[in-house]
């Protein structure tokens, strides 16, 4: 079924899963991953739910950790270095690959304060002109600046929920982080914020590595270069999450190689 | 893009001023977590080695012994002290659930915050001065209708008082804590705040209810003050709901301040055998609500 070939570019990879195995206490969440993320393009997961595709996406930024039951067998590459090695501080992981999630949810501070913690926690020195021109280049990046300009001491929890997620994107980049992760950052929002997530995505490209959940495939198709499909395989012993096909996000929906990736991208699955 | 970030490596490293802050006040938050443990390790510890050697199964069923003579026991004060926390528990339980959902589900503005601000000064209120409440109101009054005077009624009423305030806020914030959306879910199926309430909300918050409510009566099966003047005691069977009542903590005060080694001996036991009904109690109410939790 899965292939194990998942180089799918000659661009650099920034993350090399291999042979990933993700455990919540017995139950095996994800099977055998092997799967490498090119640099400075935007690659998205899709697939059924319980698949395991954000239980991957948080293993990237060692978000799971927080998850008590938690196991991850396997190596994931951030360049060079093991990600799972026990000499590494997840601290510092988090703060080169940042994490958008799927409900906005802005600090309960001012605008101007939600994108300064990142920095200040993370010992950015800088005068206050130092940190207004942070504050205005990250929210320039994530396309709110010209909304929020003018209120930036109002309470983050005072914007749309499009604008919070806008707002989130700005916290992501102000820590200059290099990878950011985004777990269905739209499913919250109207189409027209989502519309401008979607354009900001794309910019940020240019800067960034974007590593991108979502259920919306014709989402996966507007703002992503490649496309991993996931599907879950039930058995006796609980149901496991396993990657089917990764390619090019065209070749994934206009030419797949797999039967159950031909039904899903095609709306007949299940 | 200059960076003001300083450069860090992604490989651990213990000695980094920040990963050694964080570290120590790690340690610094489990040392606390171990000392409160302490006086509860050595209350318990203190109270069991004393208590053990004067328990035998004569003081769950026989009377105080007179002084300076073996055997006996305290029956009639764990007797009491049941019967007391009963009443007690009757009237504080379905009063502050009751007044907990209004607040919660039913209020708006300022009658709920005032309600809300009496709850805190009643739990504030010292236990002798709930005594002193009972006494005036059902002490007195049970002697004005030549009905009686010092009784498990007023030492129920008096504990109740106490009870009141922590069952209201145990309650108030565990319905709280209900999410939004549940009721909203219950609402949107057509159902009636009542229905909504006592089929959806309260079930969801029933674990947390139950755990207040043992608190307030662990607490109340302590109170020895309220009880000095309001129930009494009495070295006999307690014989009626309006006649003077033993309890638990008021005979290990008795008998805890007096000259005489036997009662002493006896104060230690009705102690530890107090401590374990409260345990006991609270142990219980965790079971009954986990178990179809």
């Amino acid at each position: 079924m899965a292939t194990n070939t998942t180089t799918v570019n000659d661009t650099e990879t920034v993350l090399r899963t291999e042979n990933l195995n993700v455990y919540y206490g017995k139950f095996l969440a994800l099977q055998n991953i092997w799967l490498d993320i090119p640099k400075n393009q935007v690659t998205s997961f899709i697939g059924p739910s319980g698949c395991g595709k954000s239980t991957l996406l948080r293993c990237y930024n060692r978000l799971n950790d927080l998850i008590e039951s938690f196991r991850a067998e396997g190596k994931i590459y951030f360049y060079n270095d093991n990600l799972y090695a026990p000499n590494i501080d997840p601290v510092e992981v988090r703060r080169r690959i940042g994490m958008v999630f799927q409900r906005p949810n802005p600090l309960p501070k001012s605008i101007y304060d939600n994108i300064t913690f990142g920095p200040k926690i993370n010992g950015y020195k800088g005068t206050k002109e130092d940190f207004d021109q942070l504050v205005e280049r990250s929210l320039r990046q994530a396309a709110l600046w010209d909304e929020v300009k003018d209120k930036l001491r109002q309470s983050g929890a005072s914007l749309s929920g499009g604008q919070q997620q806008r707002l989130c994107i700005a916290r992501a980049i102000a820590v200059q982080p290099e990878i950011i992760l985004m777990d269905e950052p739209c499913s919250a929002l109207d189409p027209v914020s989502t519309l401008r997530v979607e354009e900001l995505i794309h910019q940020l490209k240019e800067n960034y590595t974007i590593v991108i959940v979502t259920h919306n495939m014709q989402q996966a198709t507007r703002v992503s270069d490649y496309t991993a499909f996931f599907n879950v395989k039930v058995s006796e012993g609980g149901r496991s999450g396993y990657l089917v096909e990764y390619n090019s996000t065209e070749a994934i929906f206009n030419d797949p190689q797999q039967e159950d990736t031909r039904n899903y991208v095609s709306g007949r699955f299940g | 893009m200059t960076s003001k970030f300083p450069e860090r490596s992604l490989t651990y490293s213990p000695t980094s001023p920040r990963t050694l802050f964080n570290t120590v006040m790690t340690v610094v938050s489990f040392i606390c977590g171990v000392l409160v443990l302490v006086p509860l390790v050595a209350v318990l510890s203190y109270i069991v080695i004393k208590g053990f050697g004067s328990l035998s199964p004569s003081v769950f069923f026989e009377l105080p012994p007179p002084p300076a003579r073996g055997g006996g026991g305290f029956g009639n004060a764990i007797l009491g002290t049941l019967m007391m926390v009963t009443i007690a528990a009757l009237i504080s339980i379905p009063f502050g659930v009751l007044a907990a959902i209004y607040l919660t589900e039913f209020s708006t503005g300022s009658l709920a915050r005032w309600v809300r601000f009496a709850t805190n000064v009643l739990s504030g209120v010292p236990s002798i001065i709930a005594g002193v409440f009972a006494y005036g109101i059902v002490v007195l009054g049970l002697v004005k209708l030549n009905l009686g005077s010092y009784s498990a009624i007023g030492g129920g009423f008096a504990l109740a008082i106490l009870m009141l305030p922590i069952i209201i806020k145990t309650t108030d914030e565990a319905l709280q804590l209900v999410s939004q959306d549940l009721r909203q879910a219950s609402v949107g199926l057509g159902a009636t705040n009542f229905q909504t309430v006592t089929q959806v909300v309260l079930p969801a918050a029933l674990p947390a209810i139950v755990t207040g409510s043992s608190l307030a009566l662990a607490r109340a099966a302590g109170e020895t003050a309220p009880l000095l003047f309001t129930a009494l005691f009495s070295q006999f069977w307690p014989s009626g709901l309006l006649k003077p009542t033993p309890s638990l903590a008021v005979l290990v005060y008795n008998f805890a301040i007096s000259p005489f080694e036997n009662w002493q001996s006896l104060a230690w036991a009705g102690s530890l055998v107090l401590v374990f009904m409260v345990l006991i109690t609270s142990v219980f109410a965790r079971w009954a609500t986990s178990r179809n939790g």
